[in-house]
């Protein structure tokens, strides 16, 4: 029966959730979620609401040029997003946890509007702006999302979070696509010639009631059909990550011969279907090779691993 | 068109308050799979019997999977929308978008067909 379901529980009542994208980490309020992505990593923005209305604004860009103003680049942004008379009044603010140059938060003073906060991140030569929209005095971006805001270095390995899909990727590889439906989740990487594809279904158990595991990978390796053949059978395969067990089945997809002479095509795929178990999720991984595979596998669920931080939105 | 009658206007606060009640009677079938399978009767009309040759008496079938019938079982008319996302994310341990969409969604699909009215508060 449906009623006498238990349901699964994470380890700890939420009231935050990390949330990181294109090199970017924030640990926002759990009932905010992104509903807009746009753009990569060198300039885009994303767009958070809970059920009710947007809630934050996010816009990065790369800065080039010989040139190095992150004091005027930091003015520019501010007058842009919320004009000249407004950004004058805007602080400088400090954030320990991370280093950002010439940051500035400009308050709203009479709500409803916007509280905005710019900085530059030397760590990617990036500019970033936060635009919360505030309705009654709040310090929700001074005192809850920018002391948590973090930029990742593209030469190390990086987070990805995302709604429940979270993945640690190697470094050097970037987001080529996304596709972000409820209950399905897909993230593509490449660098090179090196590519990988994570993929989520929620809730796994109910997507094997419609579909044994087996076909879920066949469904996978579609993708790929074309120019790629499966050679024998599904291969069980299990994997501990961080106390979790994820089962499944795996299989390697060689090139098909009549394309011997495309040498931009790399030789053999590995996908792997595999169900997490204690986040009752279902995990499709496709990679150009078995050990990148592997290594991204064991960073699935990071973020479920994450002990939340207790948020609270002061008011005066 | 002029004489068209306009479609009323629902903000979001609104629809998230609607409370969403069964508007038809269905007997409802449990499968094994956790799902269910709903029969509603449907009423023919005299041209459609006379033209068509349908039986007075037709019946349509509705399958749902477990979530569907978690759904349609808090359409009492009682539950808001937005307490009804937030079971099935509790519940299935979702995110609350990833719970919004498809429940809005489905929602909608109900309503299209007939099975489920919105009590709406202005």
């Amino acid at each position: 029966m449906t009623e006498n379901r238990t349901p699964i529980q994470p380890a700890h009542p939420r009231t935050s959730h990390p949330f990181a994208w294109q090199g970017w980490r924030l640990v926002l309020p759990v009932k905010w979620n992104p509903v807009k992505l746009d753009g990569g990593y060198d300039a885009g923005s994303v767009i958070f609401a809970d059920l009710h209305r947007i809630r934050l604004g996010m816009r990065w860009k790369k800065m080039g040029g010989r040139s190095y103003k992150p004091e005027k680049w930091t003015q520019a942004m501010l007058s842009e997003s919320i004009g000249n008379l407004a950004a004058a009044e805007a602080r400088p603010i400090e954030l320990r946890h991370a280093e950002f140059h010439a940051a500035m938060l400009y308050t709203e003073p009479s709500p409803p509007g916007r509280d905005v906060f710019v900085a530059y991140s030397p760590v990617s030569g990036r500019m970033i702006e936060l635009a919360y929209h505030t309705r009654r005095r709040e310090h929700a971006l001074a005192s809850v999302v920018c002391p948590t805001l973090l930029d990742q270095s593209p030469e190390r390995a990086m987070r990805w979070s995302v709604f429940d899909l979270s993945c640690i990727v190697p470094e050097g590889m970037r987001l080529e696509s996304h596709t972000l439906n409820a209950g399905d989740l897909s993230l593509t990487f490449a660098d090179g010639k090196r590519r990988i594809t994570v993929r989520q279904v929620a809730v796994a158990e109910l997507a094997l009631k419609r579909m044994p595991i087996e076909k879920w990978l066949a469904d996978q390796e579609k993708t790929l059909a074309g120019q790629y053949a499966a050679r024998g059978r599904p291969e069980a395969t299990e994997y501990r990550v961080a106390g979790r067990i994820l089962r499944g089945v795996a299989r390697t997809l060689r090139r098909r011969l009549r394309y011997f002479w495309q040498r931009s095509l790399t030789p053999q795929w590995q996908t792997m279907a595999l169900h997490d178990v204690k986040r009752d999720r279902l995990i499709l991984l496709q990679a150009t090779d078995g050990e990148l595979a592997e290594q991204v596998l064991r960073s699935i669920g990071w973020a479920a691993d994450y002990v939340p931080v207790e948020v609270h939105i002061p008011r005066d | 068109m002029w004489f068209r009658t306009q479609r009323p206007v629902v903000s979001r606060e609104e629809a998230l308050a609607a409370r969403p009640f069964r508007a038809v009677e269905a007997a409802l079938e449990e499968t094994a799979d956790g799902g269910g399978r709903l029969t509603v009767e449907v009423r023919t009309t005299r041209t459609g019997r006379w033209f068509l040759r349908l039986p007075s008496q037709m019946k349509k079938t509705f399958e749902m999977d477990e979530m569907g019938l978690m759904v349609w079982r808090l359409c009492d008319g009682k539950t808001s929308v937005q307490q009804i996302i937030r079971k099935l994310a509790k519940r299935y341990n979702l995110n609350l978008r990833e719970a919004e969409v498809p429940t809005v969604t489905f929602l909608r699909t109900l309503v299209k067909k007939g099975l489920v009215g919105m009590a709406v508060k202005k």
